[in-house]
């Protein structure tokens, strides 16, 4: 297939902007009132994060990965699906992704959330609150209709936990494409950081050294990835963030 | 301020006679104004086809939505009352074949439909499957014509269709492609196959297709059917920042998306343009294109010209 680079990213749109939207509204209209079952779903995340806990762990990986799995079914292979003919992949994704936290969160007991003062910390604290409670408004704006109440209605169920888990797991670079595909639940899954010592996998695995090439695409200063805890402290220059910066914040239990 | 005149025993009579007489008149007049819509003939079997058609790509792939669903009804329902006949469509366009289905049933099927699909699927052996799923999202008996879309799995899916045509399960096949890719290949195809269509991407500014296809499909009597006549919307987007030329009423155009269209259907091996909408009132627009005068050569290129500068 070699005409694959003639080939623009709108070629991939199926449907036009109009009928995303319209079907996200219906969607959320479908799954009301789960919206708030969601909100409660995020503050006890949060305050599980800010709190620690014996079974804090377990809980936030059955919380995430039920709604990973909810996402999959309910708007993915329900909703998505009827413009999308790859949504269905993108369910069989998110339903991989919900066992393996299932595996290490709940199963193995292996995630553990620990709050931060540094600006890294800050900053996924900052990302996960916007996720809970801006970013509903955010939606219904960036369409034009305006940020009346009944827009926390929109867009609810896809985004909290998604950007929470975002926000959970620090980022390269918030908004690149190689940050995102690094971040997020995700990264949950094998929490570990490039050289970190503290972490079983360290040096050893494949994860490990890709996260470490994913945040050299953001830097300069291989030699901070080598020190996370140190990089944490001193927030590279220019808004640069490591991967390996703050995965202490998300460590895998030992 | 004044005031109505009394209805009197004669005039109210006078009104319902008139009013009759519209309602009898305006069949009349919906099909004396689809008499005068353009057509070519199919190359390969003579069969006359109005030159403008509707695309599905995009436009009619709204989901389950039943607002949208009932407009993309309504865009049908005007395609089909200004005289047009082929819809297209494809397995890659999401849910546009249910969609066009959900149309022609509330349509209660209009007996002008062209139905033109594709096969879109690497499996050659699962060609046949889909053909008949997308049968069954259309509702119809039988498809007009099936196309390879963008020729792929070609050779496997081109003896299907060929074999359904021999069964008479299918009228006529065709291969497609879009936006300049692998003219090479469609070529050497066209050459080696007894196609009846080739589907390609023609306008007034991709006119790549003029040197080699359209030639050769007017040598072999192969049928052209023109997707993305506007570049997806870019390019009415672009020439509606300026003010229509002089030379528009002479073609019988009052739009750019008329002259754009018009310009695709003037050329002599084009047998119909599929431009796609959500809009009642640009699907009739775009039928519009498909009356009164054609721009000859010389006015072909002075419509370059004046685009090209733009």
């Amino acid at each position: 297939m070699s005409e694959w680079w003639t080939y623009s990213l709108s070629d991939f749109l199926l449907f036009s902007p109009r009928t995303y939207y319209r079907l996200l509204e219906l969607y959320n209209l479908a799954v009301w009132p789960w919206h708030i079952l969601a909100i409660v779903l995020g503050l006890a995340v949060l305050v599980l994060w800010l709190r620690g806990g014996a079974w804090q762990g377990r809980i936030v990986a059955g919380i995430v990965a039920t709604c990973w799995l909810f996402v999959a079914w309910a708007y993915l292979l329900a909703r998505y699906d009827t413009i999308n003919w790859a949504a269905s992949y993108f369910a069989a994704g998110y339903a991989v992704e919900a066992l393996l936290l299932v595996w290490t969160g709940l199963i193995r007991n292996r995630l553990s959330l620990r709050p931060s003062r540094d600006v890294a910390g800050a900053a996924g604290l900052c990302i996960f609150v916007f996720a809970l409670f801006a970013w509903p408004l955010v939606g219904r704006c960036s369409v034009g209709r305006g940020c009346r109440p009944r827009s926390s209605a929109l867009r609810r169920i896809p985004p909290w936990w998604r950007r929470s888990a975002f926000s959970l797991r620090p980022i390269a670079r918030i908004g690149s494409f190689s940050s995102f595909r690094c971040s997020g639940a995700r990264s949950a899954v094998r929490p570990c950081g490039p050289c970190n010592r503290r972490t079983p996998c360290s040096r050893r695995s494949l994860r490990c050294w890709r996260s470490f090439w994913l945040a050299g695409r953001h830097s300069r200063g291989f030699d901070k990835l080598r020190r996370p805890n140190a990089a944490a402290r001193e927030p590279a220059a220019g808004g640069h963030r490591y991967v390996g910066e703050t995965l202490a914040k998300f460590q895998v239990n030992p | 301020m004044e005031q109505m005149p009394p209805l009197s025993r004669r005039r109210l009579l006078r009104a319902l006679a008139a009013t009759g007489a519209a309602a009898l008149l305006r069949p009349q007049l919906a099909s004396s104004q689809q008499a005068r819509v353009l057509s070519r003939p199919i190359p390969s079997t003579g069969e006359e086809l109005p030159v403008v058609g509707l695309g599905s790509w995009i436009t009619f792939n709204v989901g389950n939505d039943t607002i949208a669903r009932d407009a993309c009804a309504q865009v049908m329902r005007a395609f089909f009352d200004s005289g047009g006949r082929l819809i297209d469509s494809s397995p890659m366009y999401g849910s546009s074949q249910k969609v066009i289905g959900y149309g022609l049933t509330k349509l209660n099927g209009p007996p002008s439909l062209f139905s033109a699909d594709k096969v879109w699927i690497s499996s050659g052996a699962r060609g046949p499957e889909q053909i008949e799923a997308s049968r069954r999202f259309w509702g119809v008996p039988r498809f007009d014509l099936l196309q390879v879309h963008n020729l792929l799995s070609w050779e496997e899916h081109l003896r299907t269709l060929f074999a359904m045509k021999a069964a008479g399960r299918l009228r006529y096949v065709g291969i497609t492609t879009s936006e300049g890719r692998r003219h090479g290949e469609v070529e050497r195809i066209m050459r080696a196959q007894p196609l009846d269509f080739v589907q390609v991407s023609y306008n007034i500014l991709d006119r790549q297709v003029e040197d080699r296809i359209l030639p050769l499909a007017r040598d072999r009597g192969v049928g052209v059917i023109v997707n993305r006549p506007f570049r997806e919307g870019e390019l009415l987007r672009k020439l509606e920042r300026h003010p229509l030329p002089g030379w528009t009423a002479e073609i019988d155009c009052a739009s750019w998306a008329q002259i754009i269209l018009k310009f695709i259907v003037s050329h002599p091996a084009v047998t119909c343009a599929i431009p796609a909408t959500t809009r009642v009132d640009h699907v009739q627009e775009n039928l519009a294109a498909a009356t009164g005068l054609l721009p000859d050569e010389a006015m072909r290129r002075r419509m370059i010209a004046h685009v090209e500068k733009l």
